[in-house]
């Protein structure tokens, strides 16, 4: 399975593990039910779709750039940083809580977005110009 | 930079570094959130407030809650010396309570505990009427005006020689919401709507309402607010039912509600739930109940596994949380007594 299509499968099995986990989880709620935590999925689901389309959608192929994993690595982890902070926003919100921590997920989360896309933007740069790039393995 | 992409370049280093950083940080925001309590001011026996922080910001709103609590100190004083003027006379004259299950009557006490079963729901009602506002108290768990810092309802009850209490708002879960209490203000970080409306009640012992954020919780107290109660929501405005939208689940379940009926006359309203023997009241039957009993201002407190009436040393209600049952830990009541 190549590296795209693996993508797609982790993103979809966890945007559908998402929907499951929030409607058990809303068994336990007495009712009450969390926009962050029903919404979980959605970030999954457009973060899957976002990464699949623009890697697929590329005039160059950019995975062969050694720096292509660390992209890779950084985008997934601020999809999953701000995942996770919607989980506990949601958690917290059904319990009727509130803490001044959970925010930090969303901005790192977020961080670790634009990062991921800065490094996209500098590898394109790489490809397009030809240069001799410390990013890329074959050059 | 080739360095940096070699390092997390081995198979699963960077997944499972990122699965133990986020299950850290994750179970350390639950616990902060669930279970680590934090002390802001603690409460001495002469009601004086003494801060108990190191956290410098922290220091900084609670020497302004100092400087508040300075300012309606002489409230307080003004109150006391006018209110507890009153109390002196009517205490003089004080006779032996008369006391049952579920009533107590003295000179300036009458509380009539009513249990209702009805549309397979239990719920209890108490009748309150008292001849002077100082009778309606609050008070805090461990005398601690904190984050998780919790008792059952019974023991703060018992510890403030109440005759009757029922849980109140619950405030130490959260970390917003106007908190004022005696006369001292605590807290004023206001929600976000729907539900960012507190109850107040006055000097005088009338209740209403307001939108947290609006007025500042020093103006509030300036214009005479004794007690604020941030959870909500309001159920019933000038004798009619006044639910309006709210994120706190209308599904029947245990509830929690104060009401005023007339001057220093008040219902008090706790409902089973979750229990074979009572499904618990949805808010709209809680509000109806109390509009039904003449309440012409009624807000929701917090409910749940929270929900707890104690009464004459006892717990009359059955407090659970659908899993066990039993008295919840919780961070306020509100109680009467001399």
């Amino acid at each position: 399975m190549s590296k795209l299509n693996k993508t797609v499968v982790v993103y979809t099995f966890l945007a559908v593990f998402a929907v499951i986990f929030t409607k058990i989880y809303g068994l336990f709620g007495h009712g009450v039910t969390s926009l962050w935590m029903s919404n979980m999925y959605l970030v999954l689901v457009g973060g899957g779709a976002v990464i699949f389309l623009t890697i697929k959608g590329l005039a160059v192929d950019i995975t062969d750039c050694t720096m292509f994993r660390l992209f890779y690595n950084i985008y997934n982890s601020g999809i999953a940083i701000i995942v996770n902070g919607m989980l506990l926003k949601g958690i917290l919100e059904i319990a009727g809580a509130t803490s001044g921590i959970v925010v930090w997920f969303l901005y790192v989360g977020t961080a670790f977005i634009v990062c991921a896309v800065l490094m996209l933007g500098y590898m394109l740069y790489e490809k397009y110009y030809k240069i001799k790039c410390i990013s890329c393995k074959d050059r | 930079m080739k360095k940096l992409c070699n390092i997390f370049k081995g198979k699963y280093i960077w997944a499972i570094a990122m699965a133990v950083i986020l299950s850290t940080s994750s179970a350390y925001t639950l616990v902060d959130a669930f279970i680590l309590p934090k002390s802001y001011v603690v409460i001495d026996n002469d009601q004086k407030n003494s801060v108990d922080n190191t956290d410098p910001q922290e220091n900084t709103t609670e020497q302004q809650e100092s400087q508040n609590s300075q300012d309606s100190q002489d409230l307080q004083n003004t109150q006391d010396s006018s209110g507890s003027q009153d109390t002196q006379d009517s205490q003089d004259s004080q006779t032996e309570p008369q006391v049952t299950d579920m009533s107590y009557k003295d000179n300036n006490i009458s509380i009539s505990i009513e249990k209702v079963t009805e549309n397979g729901v239990v719920y209890y009602a108490a009748d309150v009427q008292l001849s002077d506002i100082s009778y309606l108290k609050t008070a805090f768990a461990d005398n601690t005006f904190g984050k998780n810092v919790t008792q059952p309802v019974s023991e703060i009850a018992e510890e403030n020689q109440a005759i009757f209490a029922i849980n109140g708002d619950y405030y130490g879960f959260r970390d917003t919401g106007l908190i004022i209490r005696n006369g001292e203000l605590y807290r004023d970080e206001a929600r976000s709507a729907p539900d960012n409306q507190a109850l107040t009640v006055n000097q005088d012992g009338d209740l209403g309402t307001v939108t947290e954020g609006e007025v500042s919780g020093e103006s509030l107290i300036s214009s005479g607010i004794w007690q604020s109660f941030s959870f909500g929501p309001v159920l019933a405005e000038d004798g009619s039912l006044a639910l309006t939208n709210t994120k706190v689940s209308s599904r029947a379940n245990p509830r929690t509600a104060i009401g005023q009926i007339d001057e220093l006359h008040y219902i008090f309203i706790v409902a089973d739930g979750r229990s074979n023997e009572s499904n618990g009241m949805t808010l709209s039957e809680l509000a109806q109940a109390m509009v039904d009993r003449g309440a012409v201002t009624a807000y929701n407190l917090d409910g749940g596994g929270s929900s707890a009436m104690w009464f004459n040393g006892n717990i009359i209600n059955n407090p659970t949380d659908g899993r066990h049952s039993g008295e919840r830990s919780v961070s306020d009541i509100i109680y009467i007594g001399n």
